[in-house]
């Protein structure tokens, strides 16, 4: 039922507490954060784990509002351990015109700051941990950013954001963040009514959609589509008596939600020589996520077909027999084939399907253009997983970016009696020094090595290669300094007629180099002669230096008022359906390897399944085909370009260093002027005026300038240990933005199209 | 594919008001006149003469049976009207098959999906 699990609001973004913790670990780890929050009296802080709790602690203030309970455990270079706990209220900020920012209020919600480490007296602990609270107060931790426009009446633009930690209560512990969004047109639904997540199917972040809210998307576009009077379709409904073409009339025509599908229905009726005739048709929309696109499908009954005949014209037709048929075979035809079909196909693939990919875009884009506004989170990837119908759900495998500096990454081949390197990937056939890796033996009593200086660990977190990130690698116990014997990475399976007899068991394994960098390896693929190990290996005692931030057009904007259409493009539906046939069938190939190794591989009792990289299990070409057939589209996809003049354009830079060095001094140098420390002011770039405001490692720079141009920025800075450097980039000034997106055609335009490029197929 | 022609109904005439004229100074084309004037000229003839049994066929027709009779088998429902048919109609009648009339008209959905339209049909007094 439509609003069930939005409760009123527009749209619901829930994210998972893991995918929240993942993203603060990150967010403590970059930049050394958490490091610089200690004090120097309790010691250099060598790692730590996070854990985030979303259930309500005791002994908070009953007035505290949505508490978040942030467990460290850290370990120090002296050997000492202990745990840090901070209970922080999460809100939103509104101070910003542009942005309700949903942050971790450290500035005035910090209900709880304590700290104690093994050997230090509570004394001191006790002191530190006000030191610590103090620094937190300084940082504010924006989550999401969430643009708004908070006098707009359109249904597509963001006027308010509201949070909540839901702390569910029942048995299953489903706890997650809702970020409830409301849009213009629309009223704030009941944030109390959050008592428990919706479904994510285990995913780490869902968008929920209210069906009410979809229903005013689509309206105006299906009644300028087809040409219906302006809120002759509000509701979803629409009754009345419209000729589409060739003479038959919209009578009916409706989208309402099921439990998990859309229903479409409708009636169409058309007179003529010796009939009245209506025909009306019900279809199943379903939404799903395929091959990494959103695609909708649909399923439909037999149309129901009325047709009234005169006595007259019903003997005439059995004296003359054609006639009658002639009827049958050309109201069929007119209705059916040339009315109800595309009507539905328009409808579900061009209305339904572009307005949902637009609308899940647009929070990709949110979430994962993040960084480009002053904030100190890392960057977002979020990955579109899956997509179901009550209220529409769609679901994001989301993570952390990578923000650690890598040193060394990508594939080696090794053969048995070679070392190798993971600081750099040098492979050799005799020992040399950094080596830290040997593969030794023959066939099935083959191992890997750890040479001196190096160590490993066993990771337990069970995520993905592709999702692990250094914060994973900080508090592991590297103790294993010996043989990893094959049955480690692979199980010998002598099955007759297979040539690939090893199966691997694909678990990831951290390690200390002999350079004292971490990092992580997996052997991807055993054969008789070699291992292929992925690995990455990432910076440990040196620096990087490098700042983000850009002119960039905001996100969230696709529909902004002031945005014009440039020029449309058609992709014909021969061009898509081949790309998503060559996709699915590239998955499907991946899918049956994986699947047949999952089935067969013996995994070591007691050790962690690293979770798969999602894939479809499509192992049978005819599910296969099915898939591909369940999304062909007769007609292909019209493509709006979209430009918007913007006045002031403005960007955030902001400093990112990365190492052991403390930064002294943050120097920003534009287009060759030196500013001042905390400074602001104008300066010239290139003859055209920019304001600016420096504040230690962030510039501010925005003009109105109608130029275009690169900006060239420097950063310079210099380190406590008098060592100075520096980085240039060229930043790209646009006075206009430039979009791209789905548009939904005329129904005459689709006709057209459909009638060229699929047509009537009758049987 | 066999199309299926389901939930056959008739709406049972209300009356004749079909017929070359409903008064003196009005005038009233017959409904059937365009279809009359749709038949070749020796078919036209003897059609005509079946419709002037108009008010005696739509009097038959309010039975729901003989309207059943007249979707399925034209020549048993004229007998049982007892209304005379020439011997021309009468064998183009008989060899009218409704299930042929509407051969199969499935149409097939770019999802695979085939489309069989479900027809019913009413007959009406006009």
């Amino acid at each position: 039922m439509a609003g069930t699990q939005t409760h009123g609001f527009d749209m619901v973004i829930e994210i998972s507490t893991l995918t929240i913790q993942n993203l603060l670990s990150a967010t403590f780890d970059n930049d050394g954060l958490l490091g610089s929050l200690l004090p120097a009296t309790i010691g250099s802080l060598d790692g730590f784990g996070l854990s985030v709790d979303f259930n309500r602690p005791a002994g908070i203030p009953a007035s505290a509002v949505n508490p978040v309970r942030l467990l460290f455990n850290l370990n120090f270079s002296s050997g000492n351990s202990g745990t840090l706990e901070v209970v922080v209220g999460m809100d939103v900020d509104r101070t910003d015109s542009d942005f309700d920012k949903v942050i971790l209020d450290f500035i005035n919600k910090i209900y709880r700051c304590t700290l104690s480490v093994s050997g230090i007296p509570t004394a001191i602990t006790t002191v530190a941990a006000t030191f610590i609270q103090d620094k937190l107060n300084n940082n504010n931790i924006p989550l999401i950013p969430i643009p708004v426009n908070r006098t707009s009446t359109s249904t597509t633009s963001i006027t308010r954001a509201d949070v909540k930690v839901i702390d569910d209560s029942t048995a299953t512990n489903n706890d997650a963040i809702g970020i409830m969004l409301t849009y213009g047109g629309g009223a704030a639904g009941n944030i109390n009514d959050f008592t428990s997540a919706f479904a994510r199917e285990g995913a780490g972040a869902a968008v929920a959609i209210n069906f009410d809210w979809i229903c005013r998307n689509i309206s105006p576009r299906i009644e300028s589509g087809i040409g219906l009077p302006a809120g002759s379709f509000s509701g979803c409904t629409f009754n009345g008596n419209f000729e589409i073409r060739d003479g038959v009339r919209l009578t009916n025509l409706s989208v309402r939600p099921a439990d998990d599908h859309i229903v479409l229905s409708g009636r169409v009726a058309k007179s003529g020589f010796c009939y009245e005739a209506s025909g009306s048709f019900t279809a199943r929309i379903r939404v799903a996520i395929v091959g990494g696109e959103l695609r909708v499908s649909f399923e439909t009954d037999n149309p129901d077909i009325d047709l009234d005949i005169p006595w007259y014209c019903w003997i005439g037709a059995a004296v003359l027999g054609a006639l009658l048929g002639g009827i049958i075979f050309g109201v069929t035809g007119t209705i059916v084939g040339a009315i109800i079909v595309p009507l539905l196909l328009w409808i579900a693939q061009s209305v339904i399907e572009s307005t949902i990919e637009n609308i899940t875009g647009q929070v990709t884009d949110s979430i994962n253009g993040i960084d480009d506004i002053s904030i100190q989170l890392v960057g977002i990837d979020t990955i579109l997983d899956q997509a179901f119908i009550d209220d529409l759900t769609v679901t994001y495998d989301m993570s952390p970016r990578e923000y650690w500096p890598v040193k060394s990454e990508g594939v080696l081949t090794i053969r048995s009696g070679q070392y190798f390197d993971l600081d750099n990937g040098i492979i050799k056939n005799e020992q040399f020094g950094g080596a830290d890796l040997r593969l030794e033996g023959w066939e099935q009593s083959r191992n890997l090595k750890v040479l001196c200086g190096s160590a490993i660990a066993t990771l337990a977190n069970g995520k993905p290669f592709s999702s692990m990130r250094h914060f994973d690698l900080l508090m592991l116990t590297y103790g294993i300094t010996g043989n990893l014997p094959l049955p480690y990475f692979a199980n010998y399976v002598p099955i007759p007629f297979i040539s690939d007899q090893y199966f691997e068991t694909g678990r990831i394994t951290a390690i200390r180099t002999s350079d004292n960098a971490l990092g992580l390896f997996v052997v991807v693929n055993v054969t008789r002669d070699e291992f292929i190990i992925r690995y990455k290996t990432y910076k440990s005692d040196i620096y990087t230096i490098d700042f983000s931030g850009n002119f960039s057009c905001k996100p969230f904007r696709f529909f902004d008022e002031h945005i014009k259409l440039e020029e449309v493009s058609y992709i014909d539906a021969r061009n898509i359906n081949y790309k998503m046939q060559e996709r699915l069938t590239a998955i499907a190939t991946q899918a049956q390897k994986s699947v047949a190794h999952v089935m067969r591989a013996a995994v070591p009792a007691g050790t962690t399944v690293h979770k798969m990289e999602r894939l479809p299990v499509m192992v049978d070409d005819n599910i296969l085909k099915a898939q591909i057939m369940q999304v062909n589209k007769p007609a292909g996809n019209w493509i709006g370009r979209y430009i918007t003049v913007r006045d002031k354009k403005t960007a955030n830079f902001t400093a990112r260093i990365n190492g052991n060095l403390q930064v002294t001094t943050y120097t920003w140098v534009v287009d060759g002027h030196a500013l001042g420390q905390q400074a602001s002011g104008v300066v010239k770039v290139k003859n055209e005026d920019f304001e600016y405001t420096t504040n230690g490692k962030t510039l501010t720079l925005g003009s109105k300038s109608a130029a275009e141009l690169d900006v060239p920025i420097k950063l310079m800075v210099t380190f406590d240990n008098g060592i100075a450097d520096s980085i240039i980039k060229c930043i790209p000034y646009k006075n206009t933005c430039v979009r791209t997106q789905r548009i939904v055609p005329s129904i005459g335009e689709y006709l057209a199209k459909f009638d060229k490029e699929y047509g009537i197929v009758r049987i | 594919m066999a199309k299926k022609i389901t939930n056959r109904s008739i709406t049972p005439a209300k009356g004749l008001d079909g017929t070359a004229g409903t008064g003196k100074d009005r005038p009233v084309k017959a409904p059937y006149a365009e279809t009359l004037s749709k038949l070749a000229p020796h078919i036209k003839m003897h059609m005509e003469e079946l419709f002037s049994n108009e008010e005696q066929i739509l009097k038959q027709l309010r039975d729901p049976k003989q309207m059943n009779l007249l979707m399925k088998d034209p020549v048993q429902f004229f007998g049982k009207s007892k209304i005379e048919i020439s011997p021309l109609l009468k064998k183009r009648m008989a060899a009218f098959n409704l299930e042929e009339q509407f051969a199969a008209q499935g149409f097939v959905l770019p999802n695979g999906q085939i489309m069989n339209p479900n027809i019913k049909i009413t007959i009406k007094d006009k």
